[in-house]
């Protein structure tokens, strides 16, 4: 452990800027966003709202200007989404390596070429080869430090040991859900809680765990033909509701609020059903 | 005003000098370089240590061996002679762009013009050490000669004391002591020049010009020109070759892929060194081997961008025999690179930094090296239906702007993290049994409103399957959605969808296909 501290990078109180998140909750915690030249991680399970926090950076960074890659060891972005939530694609490299080691090599590649934001998403557990592997995480640190890069881990649990600056837990507490008692049911948002696990050079206690809210946000089709795979939401602490009443409409495929089945001609002259109402599905042909 | 003068770069020993270029670790060896198969080949050019011991030209080998027993022989190589007479005059053209192509380790510059790169009374010799040091550069030792024709500067360029330049108007005079051999007449001429008691070029330069054209010809006209240091033909620039190639022929067919690299790679390098003196980069390398005892090899190589980086191209040409074997002992090769102009970029004082270029271009070849073609680029959406569907481009950022802009504020949307390929589930459901109700079809799908989805379970069971293990009761299920595509076509999608949360707490979507009855999760809200 005391050769690791020797290569450790400097604490983040030396790190001259930072990378905003425009998410007002990591913001907060992180002290006004992503330290460059520093690896933070980002630790959350399955279906606690990491991967939107991911998306939510790298809009972040490429509505700013910057560069910014993914390094997607699950294979797990979908363009439509990652559109959909801001993030600029054209300035977006996507790498999709299958181990990890190649991950962590693909990683200190693009860091080296220049690129100020770096996401090394790992997709779901297991996560193969991660357990007892410091030297690469540090070997990352170091890179990202001498090149000023911008390096988030997402990872199911803590895998970076001691080469993160800063370690960011995010707690699941459950789906919302709209609809209830027969009414049309849809999946309105997730729920979770950040929190700051460490920081080098901060104090613990510092914040306590921010709620982080997720879904709220309708997603605008143009046709409502086929669900899209972005769910609609809203974010930070105590954001508003998209609708006066307080109801949140979201989920993969939830068509237009209010839009009736819309129905078209086919060629052999039936009548096409493209999509039902909110909940049940009423896709069919007739004559 | 100067006009028409030229200098002469000269390799002496030239087929040595070639094969020391390829093989620079022999340059301190006792060397000869043999012309000629079996007992017929004789000795053409020796590297010092070996002339000292007394080999010259002409020998043969076991000659040469009786003389050295430690002399390392080696045949001539065109591939390595045609490299190195390309390298000679690419280092030629980045002083002068009139460069004529003599062959055989000799090249002609033209000078005019050169007075404003090289200011000063002495721009001719300035030229010609630029010169001499371009084709050290190019791995070639040369000698210069600057006169106002191509023979006396070609003498010139013999003469010891590189470089020499003989002054305007003097050239007959300089040319006039030598033997008249040094003007290569054909064999008749010669005869008639001999019997005539001329020996010397100076001696023929008295001559009357009529008279000599009289009596000796076309030929005898020209070579009593030359022989006053007039050029019967003007400098005739080559034009630039349309692409690069580095080789060489092997002395011992390679069989292994270790070696094959170690000598690729000074290959490689010359290559890069050939286009970086034209601020050129390799688009496309092609990679050609002669197969041993016949047969070739040709394999194109695709760059995603122009790159000179040695580390990356033999990277890609270690992967291209990696994955495709020659199936042979390779007894030649050659690098053949398309060039391209490599990108450029505008630096910025108030905006994000942009990437470079040049450093892009080697980072994605890399990667495309590392994690193959298809898993490197920038994603887009297909213009389809089917969440999983997405096309990859080619990574090539738009330039950043011109001054920094916060970043837009975060729209957090809850967003699908896809499971490529889906998993395929066993769910338990209650309601009308699907198969008593009729036959599913897409015109006429099962009965669905009234389903309710219990328990989720996947039927992955390998321990080696890596995909996310997804079971559970179903806490909340919403759905099910219709997704219908292609229903013109020959395989049509049409589904069910469902958004589930399940009692350990993950957020799945999942859907039916309708067909087949079969259910499948293909992402996880995260």
């Amino acid at each position: 452990m005391g050769l690791a501290r020797q290569h450790l990078p400097k604490s983040a109180g030396t790190v001259d800027e930072l990378l905003p998140t425009a998410q007002p909750v990591l913001d907060r915690l992180l002290a006004g966003g992503l330290a460059r030249g520093a690896l933070t991680e980002l630790v959350g399970r399955s279906s606690s709202g990491r991967f939107s926090v991911v998306l939510g950076l790298l809009a972040a960074a490429t509505s700013a200007g910057e560069a910014a890659a993914l390094i997607d060891l699950g294979d797990s972005l979908d363009p439509r989404s990652a559109a959909a939530s801001g993030v600029e694609l054209p300035r977006l490299l996507w790498l999709r390596p299958q181990r990890l080691k190649n991950a962590w090599m693909a990683a200190e590649a693009v860091i080296v070429s220049g690129f100020a934001c770096v996401v090394l998403d790992l997709g779901l557990p297991p996560v193969a080869g991660s357990r007892g592997s410091e030297g690469p995480w540090l070997r990352l640190a170091r890179v990202a430090q001498a090149h000023g890069a911008s390096l988030l881990i997402s990872s199911p649990y803590r895998t970076s040991g001691p080469a993160a600056t800063a370690v960011l837990s995010l707690a699941r507490e459950g789906a919302r859900w709209r609809g209830a008692n027969g009414a049309p049911r849809l999946l309105a948002g997730l729920d979770g809680e950040l929190s700051l696990a460490k920081h080098r050079g901060r104090s613990p206690g510092d914040h306590g765990p921010l709620r982080l809210r997720i879904g709220a946000v309708e997603v605008d089709r143009d046709t409502a033909v086929i669900p899209t795979g972005a769910c609609a939401a809203g974010v930070g602490e105590g954001s508003p509701p998209s609708h006066s009443d307080g109801s949140t409409v979201a989920g993969g495929f939830s068509p237009r609020r209010g839009a009736e089945p819309s129905r078209s001609r086919s060629r052999n002259g039936r009548w096409r059903v493209h999509a039902g109402a909110l909940s049940r599905v009423a896709l069919g042909v007739r004559d | 005003m100067r006009a028409g003068r030229l200098a002469c770069v000269f390799v002496p020993l030239f087929p040595l000098a070639a094969r020391l270029r390829a093989e620079p670790e022999l340059t301190r060896e006792a060397l000869a370089v043999f012309d000629g198969n079996g007992p017929a080949a004789r000795l053409v050019a020796a590297t010092r240590i070996a002339r000292r011991a007394g080999l010259k030209a002409g020998l043969t080998l076991p000659q040469g061996r009786a003389l050295l027993p430690k002399l390392v022989a080696r045949p001539r190589d065109p591939d390595c002679e045609r490299s190195a007479q390309e390298a000679l005059v690419e280092a030629a053209e980045t002083i002068s762009p009139r460069v004529e192509d003599a062959g055989e380790g000799v090249v002609f510059v033209d000078l005019a013009g050169l007075e404003r790169h090289f200011p000063g009374e002495t721009f001719e010799h300035q030229a010609a050490l630029a010169l001499t040091a371009a084709a050290e550069k190019a791995g070639l030792a040369v000698r210069v000669g600057v006169a106002a024709s191509k023979l006396a500067a070609r003498v010139a360029a013999e003469s010891p004391g590189s470089p020499k330049v003989v002054p305007e108007g003097e050239e007959a005079a300089f040319l006039a002591p030598l033997p008249l051999a040094a003007l290569t007449p054909e064999i008749r001429v010669a005869s008639t020049l001999e019997r005539w008691g001329v020996r010397s070029i100076g001696e023929l330069a008295r001559l009357p010009a009529a008279e000599v054209k009289s009596r000796l010809g076309r030929s005898g006209e020209e070579l009593h020109a030359r022989s006053r240091g007039i050029d019967p033909q003007p400098l005739l620039p080559r034009q630039p070759p349309p692409s690069f190639r580095e080789g060489m022929t092997l002395e011992w067919p390679i069989v292994a892929l270790e070696p094959f690299l170690f000598v690729g790679r000074s290959a490689l390098e010359r290559l890069t060194r050939r286009l970086e003196g034209q601020g050129l980069a390799a688009k496309r390398l092609e990679l050609s081997l002669r197969l041993e005892p016949d047969g070739c090899y040709e394999r194109t190589i695709e760059l995603p961008s122009p790159t000179r980086d040695v580390k990356t191209l033999l990277t890609l040409v270690q992967l291209e025999l990696e994955a495709r074997p020659p199936g042979g002992p390779v007894a030649a090769f050659s690098f053949a690179a398309h060039p391209d102009h490599p990108r450029e970029a505008q630096l910025t004082l108030f905006g994000p930094a942009e990437l470079s270029p040049d450093r892009l271009a080697t980072t994605l070849a890399r990667l495309f090296a590392l994690l193959g073609p298809e898993r490197v680029g920038s994603p887009r959406p297909l213009d389809a239906h089917r969440p999983e569907g997405f096309t990859l481009v080619p990574f090539e950022p738009p330039p950043p702007p011109p001054t920094m802009r916060p970043p837009r504020r975060g729209l957090g949307l809850l967003t699908v993290r896809v499971l490529r390929p889906p998993v395929p589930l066993e769910v338990l459901v209650t309601g009308p049994p699907l198969d008593e109700v009729a036959e599913p079809t897409i015109e006429r799908p099962a009965c669905l409103e009234t389903l309710k989805l219990l328990s989720v379970a996947s039927t992955v069971a390998a321990a080696t399957d890596k995909r996310p293990k997804i079971g559970g009761r179903v806490r909340v299920a919403a759905g099910p959605w219709g997704l219908e595509e292609e229903w013109w076509s020959e395989s049509p999608t049409a589904r069910d969808y469902w958004d589930v949360e399940l009692a350990g707490g993950g957020v799945y979507r999942i859907y039916r296909e309708r067909l087949s009855g079969e259910w499948f999760a293909d992402g996880v809200y995260d």
